[in-house]
């Protein structure tokens, strides 16, 4: 029988990390924070750990680890386990950390491939699907996509993003989020826009450029550069002109960014289609009143309902007129 | 890919911060990642001594100073002075464009020096020990109420207190001894003192001044202790480290003494309607 867990006050000093520790990144504006908080108040929540060869190996609690023994605690207090399973030693990281300050999702995807290594060593080979991977790691399966979007990632770029996140966060341009938002989109592009992507490092280079400069505003708009590309099915736009569009927008030797082609050829389209499910529910509505046994509509409605007759009148005038 | 990122970027600024104040500061003492004393709830990334002084650097990619002020009281009170400084990368330091958390440091008295791609380490704040620094906001504070000429003074003073406090408490002490020099000038000039008085030594001078200035007693006594106190403090050289700290104590206590002596003997000169002819040197 494995003994329980004990509290005990431990040296800094005998205490070595734990090399399966998935936290690639310590910031040092974190730890100043921790660090002040740590010498007015102590460490209160304590470490924990495990015993192996007369040392003790971190499970968790690094970074108080840490800043105990840059303030020259003399001990700091620390539950001491069982040595875990190779796996549960990586687990117990992933699930403690899923119920508090949830990780850089790099530092997570880092560590996912060795959690399903570890896994089908002690299954017989099989490795984990999705609904297992969230269940023993706490982690939801939108997480997990996204960790698989990173680690998709070309070394270029996983080195990039590195680069930046190791800086304070106030200085990073790159986030994670950004990289999974394109990722996401140059794939839903090579999906649906075949040959609308000739060169994918090219595509991300571009890309990368004009958010730098400010070309693409704002992460998000890669969820239009989908739209874009789904365009031809969902709102029947050619797909010459999506796939135009969408070298225009990979092209780095231009300043075009996302949402200006967007606004100018495609938003009309997806508003189009908005407006017409719209009218279809009003429609629907509007046959119910004028059916037998419906109570009159009240004066507010009837204002509006005349109103929008008249516009739609207008519209339709237009429309015929452009059509001879 | 499993540890630290940053950890090999701070290695290389360690190693290149260390051989570079191994040159400056000399090679008998260095220790890595030790405590200096258990009082001091800092345990620096390196530190040497040279003489009585430890040189303790911390390696950060960062600006950040708050360790140095978490342990700042247990470093000033600390028997042997301690000189601390910041170790990080240029590029750290280059990010500080307007300078506000460089200049924050500095305010601090903490050191720093830079590291640069190639291993290049420079010295962006020299590094003095901390009981031995005031800030400039602290010097303004004590000096706000003296007259132009001596606040240019006491900032010169304090420039050479920086360096060296012994040489900084003599220029002190120097611009009290004028202000005394020109109220004799001015009491002779009144009647007030023979002029034979004016070859006296600055003691004689104020002895002479307290007999004949009633009102104006407190001043003169003032100035009678200061020079009584502090006029042989920096001439036999401390042996030990313990001493040298307690001489940066007292030239610091002397300074501050010096500046409000000054105060004292304007206000007196003021009460008086003399015009005081400072020549400092």
């Amino acid at each position: 029988m494995s003994k329980a867990p004990q509290l005990r006050n431990i040296s800094p000093d005998q205490i070595v990390r734990n090399s399966d520790n998935p936290r690639l990144f310590f910031r040092p504006e974190e730890m100043s924070t921790l660090m002040a908080s740590i010498k007015r108040h102590g460490v209160q929540v304590p470490i924990t750990v495990y015993e192996e060869g007369g040392t003790y190996i971190l499970i968790d609690g690094e970074r108080r680890w840490r800043c105990a023994g840059k303030l020259n605690f003399k001990t700091v207090p620390a539950i001491v386990q069982p040595k875990p399973s190779p796996l549960d030693n990586l687990l117990l990281m992933f699930n403690i950390h899923a119920l508090r300050e949830q990780w850089d999702y790099l530092t997570i995807a880092n560590k996912l491939p060795l959690v399903i290594q570890r896994f089908a060593a002690q299954n017989e080979g099989r490795e984990p699907n999705e609904i297992e991977l969230s269940e023993i790691t706490g982690l939801s399966r939108g997480q997990i996509r996204r960790c698989h979007f990173l680690l998709g990632l070309p070394d270029k770029y996983m080195e990039m993003l590195l680069g930046e996140l190791a800086l304070p966060k106030s200085r990073q341009q790159l986030s994670e989020d950004f990289f999974i938002e394109m990722e996401k989109a140059l794939r839903t592009v090579s999906n649906r826009i075949p040959g609308a992507v000739s060169n994918s490092d090219i595509a991300r280079d571009a890309l990368i450029k004009k958010f730098r400069e400010n070309t693409i505003g704002n992460i998000t708009d890669f969820r239009k550069l989908s739209k874009i590309a789904t365009s031809v099915v969902n709102v029947g736009v050619q797909q010459q002109q999506a796939k135009k569009a969408i070298r225009e927008i990979l092209s780095p030797s231009n300043k075009v960014g996302i949402q200006a082609v967007f606004s100018a050829h495609f938003e009309i389209h997806y508003d189009e289609r908005k407006l017409t499910l719209n009218l279809r529910s009003i429609a629907d509505f509007l046959e119910s009143i004028a059916s037998n046994g419906h109570a009159p509509p009240g004066e507010p409605l009837v204002g509006l309902l005349r109103k929008v007759h008249v516009l739609i009148g207008r519209v339709l005038k237009k429309a015929d007129e452009h059509r001879h | 890919m499993s540890t630290d990122i940053n950890a090999a970027r701070k290695a290389r600024i360690e190693a290149a911060a260390l051989e570079y104040c191994k040159q400056r500061f000399g090679r008998k003492v260095v220790k890595i990642g030790e405590e200096i004393h258990r009082s001091i709830k800092w345990r620096p990334s390196f530190y040497l001594s040279k003489g009585p002084v430890i040189f303790a650097v911390e390696v950060e990619e960062s600006l950040d100073g708050t360790i140095f002020k978490l342990s700042d009281n247990e470093i000033r009170q600390f028997a042997q002075p301690i000189a601390v400084c910041l170790a990080c990368s240029l590029d750290v330091f280059q990010a500080d464009a307007k300078q506000a958390k460089v200049k924050e440091l500095k305010r601090n008295g903490i050191g720093l020096i830079t590291v640069d791609e190639s291993d290049g380490v420079a010295t962006q704040i020299p590094c003095i020990p901390l009981a031995q620094h005031f800030s400039e906001e602290f010097l303004m504070e004590k000096l706000r109420d003296l007259p132009p000429r001596l606040k240019v003074a006491f900032r010169t003073a304090h420039e050479s207190f920086t360096v060296n406090p012994g040489p900084g408490l003599q220029e002190a002490s120097q611009i009290v001894e004028a202000i005394v020099d020109a109220l004799a000038l001015e009491a002779i000039k009144a009647g007030k003192l023979p002029s034979s008085a004016v070859n006296s030594g600055a003691a004689d001078k104020i002895d002479a001044l307290y007999d004949v200035f009633k009102q104006q007693r407190a001043a003169f006594g003032g100035a009678r202790s200061f020079f009584k106190t502090y006029r042989n403090v920096t001439s036999h050289p401390a042996r030990s480290a313990k001493e040298v700290m307690h001489r940066i104590n007292v030239c610091r206590d002397g300074f501050f003494e010096a500046v409000r002596i000054s105060r004292e003997l304007s206000q007196a000169a003021k009460s008086l309607s003399y015009t005081l002819k400072l020549h400092l040197g």
